[in-house]
């Protein structure tokens, strides 16, 4: 529909304002050091945006005791590979406190809870393969193994450089259905805090040829979602920073909320009562 | 869907492959989770020595870098080997090489995605910290080098533990295994093709499941 191509651009544009702190057992002066504030794109990963971060903090560190930078947000090491705004909206949305404050690090890496990322090609490798995976649910595989290789670095660079049209001018042909060519399984994962992701088949469609919704993905996958906590106001169901009604038809969500990864990242946090 | 497998299957294939472990004192073993059942996997742990260079360094390996197989250490023919090729693998520190001791921990994980078995691995030097990707990929044997080290092995969350674990990447294997002949076991066959790229010895009595 030529209406909701506006909500792949709003997708694709949509920002978090970070602030960048240094962690204070990282240096010895007596000043503190300034901190760096920058608009980050929810869809990309950290690791591409922070170059400017890690420059900016070099000044203030020991170049002899100086690893690979790794954030964290109030005691939670931060994973790269997750998209930023699922990190956002797992973590900090609940609280709806400007600007996001993440904490930058530079010694005592956490490795047996974040990944190494020594280069982009981390990125884009687990990128890629994540996007692999989706197809593989999708499509069997077949739209991925069957492009050119340089339209995969397209992928890439469209979501690394910030450019939505030559994103989309490869990826439209991983979210094309036809009559016989439905999706299979959406690729979808589903995020708690201190829980383990959730990752299963899932098919768009019931037998009557009706599309399953948002909401019975989670009567499936996490009944106790729907079912009002006491003592709390319950729980969100954020996709992309928002909550959709629970009626929206799930193979729709996958082809305009997914991240360019072609994933379906579904954060589950508690509603804070005002 | 050709050179794939179903759940149902696999759970029959690592039972029978775990039971023949204990049959010839192979360490397998099938951790199950009663929570959820779709969260079974086969671990193996054990110790090896692994001939890797003296320093470390987290920088990127040259692209021209020669491979030739995992290197144990009390082979005597890789240490003239690892001498003739320290000079244009490594630029860093002196290029001694030193046999290390290696926990080595492996997973052979279901993948509902692929509909295939998927291994992931981890190697501990004796101090507890992981080996680097770039050390791993230097223990690959050579024929890995001919394909991009980006889309062979690399460090991924663990589906399971949530932990970090290289991968060997399975978007192919459903595409090798349709090639390979019937199988009574897939898991078995697949672990036989597989196992010598990431440095898992499979016993040749495995044939016998197939």
């Amino acid at each position: 529909m030529i209406e909701d191509r506006q909500i792949l651009r709003d997708i694709w544009d949509g920002r978090i304002p970070v602030c960048f702190t240094l962690s204070q057992d990282e240096y010895t002066s007596p000043d503190q050091p300034d901190v760096y504030y920058l608009l980050v794109p929810r869809l990309s990963y950290f690791p591409i945006v922070s170059d400017k971060v890690v420059r900016f903090f070099s000044q203030y560190v020991q170049p002899d005791t100086q690893g690979e930078m790794w954030l964290e947000f109030q005691g939670q090491p931060l994973k790269w590979h997750y998209p930023i705004g699922v990190l956002y909206d797992l973590y900090a949305a609940d609280q709806d406190q400007l600007p996001w404050n993440v904490i930058v690090h530079f010694q005592k890496f956490p490795e047996s809870e974040l990944l190494r990322c020594g280069s982009r090609d981390a990125v884009e490798s687990h990128f890629i393969a994540t996007v692999k995976e989706a197809d593989a649910l999708k499509h069997r595989g077949v739209v991925m193994s069957g492009m050119q290789k340089r339209d995969h670095k397209q992928l890439w660079s469209g979501l690394r450089d910030d450019k939505f049209e030559e994103f989309w001018t490869i990826n439209r042909r991983l979210m094309e259905q036809t009559v016989e060519n439905q999706f299979r399984s959406i690729p979808f994962r589903i995020y708690q805090i201190e829980q383990p992701l959730i990752q299963k088949l899932f098919q768009p469609l019931h037998e009557d040829g009706k599309p399953a919704t948002l909401k019975e993905l989670l009567e499936q996958m996490l009944p106790s979602v729907l079912t009002p906590q006491p003592n709390n106001g319950g729980s969100r169901v954020l996709i992309q920073g928002i909550e959709p009604p629970l009626e929206t038809p799930l193979v729709w969500l996958s082809e305009y909320m997914s991240h360019p990864d072609n994933f379906l990242h579904i954060c589950i946090t508690s509603r804070s009562l005002p | 869907m050709a050179g794939s497998i179903s759940w149902n299957n696999f759970m029959e294939d690592v039972v029978k492959l775990q039971q023949h472990s204990n049959c010839i004192s192979d360490s397998w073993q099938l951790i199950s989770s009663t929570a959820d059942p779709a969260q079974s996997y086969l671990c193996k742990k054990f110790q090896k020595l692994y001939r890797l260079p003296a320093i470390s360094t987290t920088t990127m390996l040259p692209s021209d870098e020669q491979v030739i197989g995992w290197k144990i250490g009390d082979d005597e023919q890789s240490v003239g080997n690892c001498s003739a090729m320290t000079t244009t693998t490594w630029s860093h520190g002196d290029n001694k090489h030193i046999a290390q001791l290696c926990s080595c921990e492996y997973h052979v994980v279901y993948s509902a995605s692929y509909g295939v078995p998927v291994a992931y691995f981890n190697l501990c030097r004796t101090n507890g910290c992981l080996l680097s990707l770039e050390e791993v990929w230097y223990l690959l044997p050579e024929e890995a080098a001919r394909h991009d080290k980006w889309t062979f092995v690399t460090q991924q969350e663990h589906p399971v533990l949530a932990r970090p674990f290289f991968q060997l990447h399975p978007c192919h294997t459903a595409a090798f295994m349709s090639r390979v002949g019937k199988s009574r076991n897939y898991v078995a066959t697949w672990l036989s093709v597989i196992g010598s790229a990431i440095g898992l010895d499979v016993d040749l009595s495995y044939a016998t499941l197939t």
